[in-house]
């Protein structure tokens, strides 16, 4: 098979940013009698941007804040339309971009087990069958029938993670989240994030870490102002980032 | 889509915990909403309108539990999509999930205010006839129609925030347009137009007649439920599958 896990082609992202804040009927109103026309700035947050990557590949992205790297992981991940470009993805995506989402303080931990678990595409009887395994690496054991809102942010997080881990994807995006819970977990998840690769998962990091990223990626993209600066060996691609850097500095 | 009928279980079952499970008033309250609200209306409605008391009870509140159906979902749709906002920010999901999620909660609330309508229709009115049966086509009917009605308020108040504000205040006065605490021959002749163009009429007369009279509604108050429930449906569909894109750039 020679299908690419993700092929990114020519996307482009735009925001757009209202010159006025109008988020009201009544402001509306009143802005179109006073003859305005509603108006917004434009800003391209990712312009004609390719990236693919073959299975089993670690992508790294690296670039400044605000160049597009999170942006480009929720088009991945399908929160955001590009309004420009294809993004084809072979295989179940499991986005460690927000852990969590959509825990609600009320449920517990299993519950909401449940809840996230079906957010991100699984069933209920997935979930079941997972369970056990959720409850002992995220560590919480009897805390899991307790409400979340007795939670301290760390057992958020692990739990966040473990779910997020546990659903055999074909297809990791990660966004800066390595940086989880205590030294203890966060060895876990490092280690849980190599087994994925050993196992021949895509992975899709962004890091700034670039010591990492020359570790673990086989590839790097460069991203600045919304488009790819530069691709390549890691080793490369980091050497002239570093390089970019230090003479802005 | 279907992927998502595991979350869609999990999302009414939270909105059914988080209001019951954790609150037997909050239980009791969607038993007794109508029942309150019938004592008010018979005590202030039969008098004024000299309607016989035992008949306006059956009247009132088989056309209530409808409207208080239509109404509660609709204003829960309201801020639906709004309320997951940090969901629809970080991470994929059909967004309409959100949306039928409060309806189906409130199908089974609905669920629920029909114990009170059988014993009300046991103690007050003729008891059932064999035309209860046919009930089942008004509630796919309103709950069409809800759906479609739940989508276009979803998408609107993402765009515009007070658009929740504005269909609060449009609610009393349509609930008022519609025939439920009124018959509708206390209505002078010019303004009965004025009913007919209000689809929820159909609705409530389509459910109630099976209940109060014992049989079957007139074939055009059916059809014309029928219509409003899919033209609803339809309009809302469109609406909400334009607009869901955008969602993520304003939530
Ligand atoms: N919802 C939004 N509305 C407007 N601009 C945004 C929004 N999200 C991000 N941006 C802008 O898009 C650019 C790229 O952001 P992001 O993808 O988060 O960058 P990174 O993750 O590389 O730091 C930034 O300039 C940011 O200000
Ligand atoms: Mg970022």
């Amino acid at each position: 098979m020679n299908m690419q896990a993700i092929k990114i082609s020519g996307v482009s992202v735009k925001y757009r940013l209202p010159k006025q804040a109008i988020r009201s009927v009544k402001e509306y109103v009143v802005y179109r009698l006073k003859g305005g026309r509603y108006d917004y700035h434009e800003f391209w947050a990712l312009k004609r941007v390719y990236i693919e990557s073959a299975r089993g590949k670690v992508i790294g992205i690296i670039g400044r804040n605000g160049a597009g790297k999170s942006t480009l992981l929720k088009v991945l991940a399908g929160v955001i339309k590009p309004i420009e470009g294809k993004v084809e993805i072979n295989g179940r995506i499991a986005p460690l971009i927000e852990l969590g989402a959509g825990f609600d303080p009320e449920l517990t931990g299993r519950e909401n087990t449940y809840l996230n678990g079906t957010i991100l595409g699984c069933t209920n009887r997935e979930m079941s069958q997972k369970m056990d395994q959720i409850v002992a690496f995220s560590e919480l054991n009897e805390f899991i029938d307790a409400p979340l809102r007795t939670y301290s942010s760390g057992m958020v997080a692990r739990l966040g993670f473990a779910i997020a881990t546990d659903i055999d994807p074909d297809i990791l995006i990660v966004d800066e989240i390595l940086g989880v819970g205590d030294a203890g977990f966060q060895a876990k998840c490092a280690k849980r994030v190599e087994g994925f690769r050993e196992k021949g998962v895509t992975i899709l990091l962004v890091t700034h870490d670039l010591g990492q990223v020359g570790k673990m990626c086989d590839y790097v993209h460069w991203l600045e102002q919304g488009t790819v600066r530069a691709h390549g060996k890691p080793s490369e691609v980091v050497a002239q980032y570093r390089k970019f850097m230090a003479e802005r500095a | 889509m279907c992927r998502f009928g595991g979350l869609l279980i999990n999302l009414v079952y939270r909105d059914l915990t988080v209001r019951y499970k954790r609150s037997v008033i909050g239980f009791m309250w969607t038993l007794l909403n109508p029942v309150i609200m019938t004592a008010v209306y018979t005590m202030v409605f039969s008098t004024i309108f000299r309607f016989p008391t035992q008949d306006f009870i059956v009247y009132f509140l088989s056309a209530y539990l409808i409207w208080h159906f239509f109404a509660q979902c609709t204003v829960e749709a309201c801020k639906c999509i709004l309320n997951a906002g940090a969901l629809v920010k970080k991470i994929y999901i059909p967004k309409i999930v959100l949306v039928l999620s409060v309806v189906i909660s409130g199908i089974i609330n609905f669920g629920f205010a029909l114990i009170p309508l059988i014993f009300v229709v046991l103690i007050f009115g003729g008891g059932f006839s064999i035309s209860i049966l046919f009930l089942i086509a008004p509630v796919i009917f309103v709950v069409v129609f809800t759906v479609g009605v739940s989508l276009i308020l979803a998408s609107l108040t993402v765009f515009f925030l007070d658009v929740g504000e504005f269909y609060n205040a449009l609610l009393m006065p349509w609930m008022f347009l519609t025939p439920i605490i009124y018959p509708m021959d206390i209505i002078p002749k010019e303004y009965l137009f004025l009913i007919k163009l209000n689809p929820m009429y159909y609705l409530v007369e389509c459910f109630r007649t099976p209940i109060y009279q014992g049989t079957i509604p007139n074939i055009s108050v059916i059809a014309i439920s029928a219509l409003v429930a899919i033209a609803s449906l339809v309009i809302g569909y469109i609406v909400f599958t334009r607009a869901e894109d955008d969602f993520v750039y304003y939530v």
